[in-house]
């Protein structure tokens, strides 16, 4: 691949765009997260005019490895910035859960072009499974996380079969009946708590420490959220991983075939059964992970969090963002769960503003915030 | 037969008919545009908010005679459903015309967050909107018994008004100039245009036409169970949809036939399942999750070949 651009416009580029959001999760006045709203916007606006941004963008592109090193090294720092304010480690480790649920459901809606409602109720069984476990036979974190995932996997694999026959409207139907079906099961079961949920779901131990436990060195005193957010960030370079291999392997390649042409896909040898099937595993397992995340952190499950409204919101994070882009995914997930987070003077509006960012984004920019890039192969092989 | 049984069976048809009326608006926007409109449960609740608004404005209003009161009652009716559609006409122009080459996730996605706006903009602007609304009781407090059933009149209206709009719509399809325009670009679209139809016409009376059937189901819904609130309309909706590909996406009778079917289904499951009536949805979308496994094209609708 030929290099053409200097890295020194994307660290430029990333560094600004990592200072705004710093400034912004540090930011508690209402107004003042308003107007850095709107100062961002103009800022993104002038870039755009200016040619600044497709040049920032064209030198990530050219320079992969050395950004994601930076960002992984932005990333590993934010949490230090907020010390003292273990509410924004809070929001931001919410944040991250959710990344590793949208990188699943990114598998289905970007990659192979399925439309899935029912990711929120595959969030959820993960999340129950693993409450479940714990609440009730006392099982350790890390034999129910593992479960969690199987029981969200094996439900895919389940909604996969009603899917076989079907494509595009139906197929969102069947997902969006699979996540009401779970969510009045769940909702009306006995032994899952009901309406009332779960509650006194405990932490995960590692080496015989609890995570999410104040720990004091010295004369500092780190928050609790604190290790549990390195523990997600953790799983969520293991999905980041993960996900970016699925995508460069063959079963990515299938699933781009699929999407983008179901019969010759067909004509060339592709069993859709499989692919099809594969997509809803994968992706949900990602899902049962992010649930289980979900539970252990907060402490509390309730069908609240598997409602269709959850499937939803991932899937307007995942066009939001941008579909079949990784990075373009994160970056939708953070923007929806961030911003709504510091507004919440306005509540009662989040839904509306989904409804109208989702209207606007599908008519000014069907492909999102940052487009996925065409497959490139050359002569070695790699793609 | 009992009286419960007939009881359930009055219920399973008053339910029925909304369901098959949502259900023909989603048949024939996937027949015209192959467009799945998410939000024809939208237009259902608007609908019901619009008229019940209207309605309570006007019986404020003084006290009037029967048969002026009863003209002006449907009159108000009638605007309503005029403005649904006119609504429905907006929503193509706006959110699916856009996306009329597009890959299918968009329409799917685009008509989905118009329900939700239309949902938050009631609950958020209309008085009370997050509150349950009351629908204003407008037909006389009086009925007739069938054998040992007690039927109002409100239900009678219903009734009628479910037998009416089905002939009225058979008839719109199979008699009128318009009607055919519709058929035609529901069997071919390109076709219909070369052969000289005003195919954006015909698309907008589509629309119009949907939007009100809909909206004819929100009055049921409000004349029947009284009661309603903003967040009624996406299931509503979903379930139309599911009745419409029960009985064969794309064909007015498949739409009629799955309605009632589903609407059978979910009443007497609910009835005489023990600890149904709280998970009644899972039975009807358990009918719909057996019918894609089993016979994906639906009661009546053909086995599509794609052709490449």
């Amino acid at each position: 691949m030929k290099k053409n651009t200097s890295p020194a416009a994307g660290f430029i580029f990333s560094s600004i765009i990592y200072a705004a959001v710093v400034i912004f999760m540090a930011v508690d006045d209402l107004y003042i997260s308003l107007g850095l709203i709107v100062a961002f916007a103009a800022g993104i606006i002038t870039a755009v005019k200016t040619g600044f941004w497709q040049r920032a963008l064209g030198s990530i592109n050219d320079n992969t490895g050395k950004m994601t090193v930076l960002a992984g090294i932005f990333t590993l720092i934010l949490p230090l910035l907020f010390l003292n304010n273990p509410y924004v480690i809070h929001i931001f480790t919410l944040a991250c859960i959710y990344c590793i649920a949208t990188l699943g459901l990114n598998i289905q809606v970007g990659s192979a072009g399925m439309v899935n409602f029912a990711q929120g109720a595959f969030f959820g069984v993960g999340a129950y499974v693993s409450a479940l476990l714990d609440v009730h036979f006392g099982f350790p974190f890390w034999i129910t996380l593992p479960a969690g995932m199987a029981a969200a996997g094996i439900m895919g694999l389940l909604m996969g079969l009603p899917t076989l026959k079907t494509r595009e409207y139906h197929l969102s139907l069947v997902t969006i009946a699979c996540a009401y079906i779970s969510f009045l099961l769940v909702m009306n079961f006995k032994w899952t708590g009901g309406p009332d949920g779960i509650p006194d779901i405990s932490k995960p131990v590692i080496f015989g420490m609890e995570i999410g436990q104040k720990i004091t060195l010295g004369s500092i005193t780190i928050p609790g959220v604190m290790t549990y957010c390195y523990m997600v960030l953790a799983f969520l370079a293991l999905a980041l991983i993960a996900a970016r291999r699925l995508q460069n392997s063959w079963y990515g390649l299938a699933w781009n075939a699929i999407r983008d042409d179901e019969i010759s896909s067909r004509c060339y040898g592709l069993s859709l059964t499989r692919s099809k099937l594969e997509a809803f595993a994968f992706g949900s397992i990602f899902a049962g992970a992010a649930g289980a995340l979900y539970a252990h952190f907060i402490g509390f499950m309730s069908t609240e969090n598997m409602s269709f409204q959850i499937g939803l919101l991932l899937v307007c994070m995942v066009i939001l963002g941008g579909m079949d882009n990784l990075a373009g995914v994160l970056v939708g997930t953070l923007l929806l769960i961030i911003i709504p987070e510091k507004l919440r003077a306005f509540e009662d509006y989040r839904m509306l503003s989904y409804g109208l960012v989702l209207i606007l984004m599908l008519i000014f920019r069907p492909e999102g915030i940052l487009p996925s890039k065409p497959r490139m192969f050359n002569l070695t092989g790699r793609g | 037969m009992s009286l419960v049984f007939l009881l359930h069976l009055k219920n399973s048809i008053m339910l029925g008919a909304q369901y098959s009326l949502i259900a023909i608006g989603f048949t024939l926007f996937f027949g015209a545009l192959n467009v799945v409109v998410f939000c024809q449960g939208a237009f259902y609740i608007l609908a019901s908010f619009i008229a019940a608004g209207l309605l309570s404005l006007f019986m404020g209003a003084g006290s009037f005679g029967p048969v002026v009161f009863g003209c002006i009652v449907f009159a108000i009716f009638f605007l309503a459903m005029c403005l649904t559609g006119c609504v429905g006409m907006l929503v193509e122009r706006s959110t699916i015309r856009p996306f009329r080459s597009a890959p299918l996730v968009m329409p799917i996605l685009s008509t989905i967050a118009v329900g939700i706006v239309v949902e938050q903009l009631l609950k958020l602007f209309y008085p009370q909107g997050s509150n349950p609304q009351v629908f204003p009781e407008v037909f006389p407090d009086a009925g007739m018994m069938l054998g040992s059933l007690y039927v109002s009149a409100g239900e009678l209206v219903i009734l009628g008004t479910t037998i009416i709009t089905f002939t009225g719509i058979y008839l719109f399809l199979s008699k009128t100039r318009l009607g055919s325009h519709i058929v035609a670009i529901s069997q071919d679209f390109e076709a219909a245009h070369l052969m000289g139809i005003n195919v954006d016409r015909a698309i907008y009376t589509t629309f119009f036409i949907g939007a009100s059937l809909a909206a004819i189901a929100g009055f049921m819904n409000g004349i029947y169970y009284t009661v309603f609130r903003y967040d009624m309309g996406a299931m509503a909706g979903i379930k139309g949809f599911s009745a419409s590909v029960v009985g064969g996406l794309g064909s007015v009778y498949g739409a009629v036939i799955g309605g009632f079917l589903m609407a059978f289904t979910e009443t007497f499951a609910a009835a005489y399942i023990p600890g149904g009536s709280a998970i009644r949805d899972v039975f009807s979308f358990g009918i719909l999750l057996l019918f894609l496994i089993l016979r994906p094209s639906g009661i009546i609708g053909q086995n599509s070949l794609e052709k490449v």
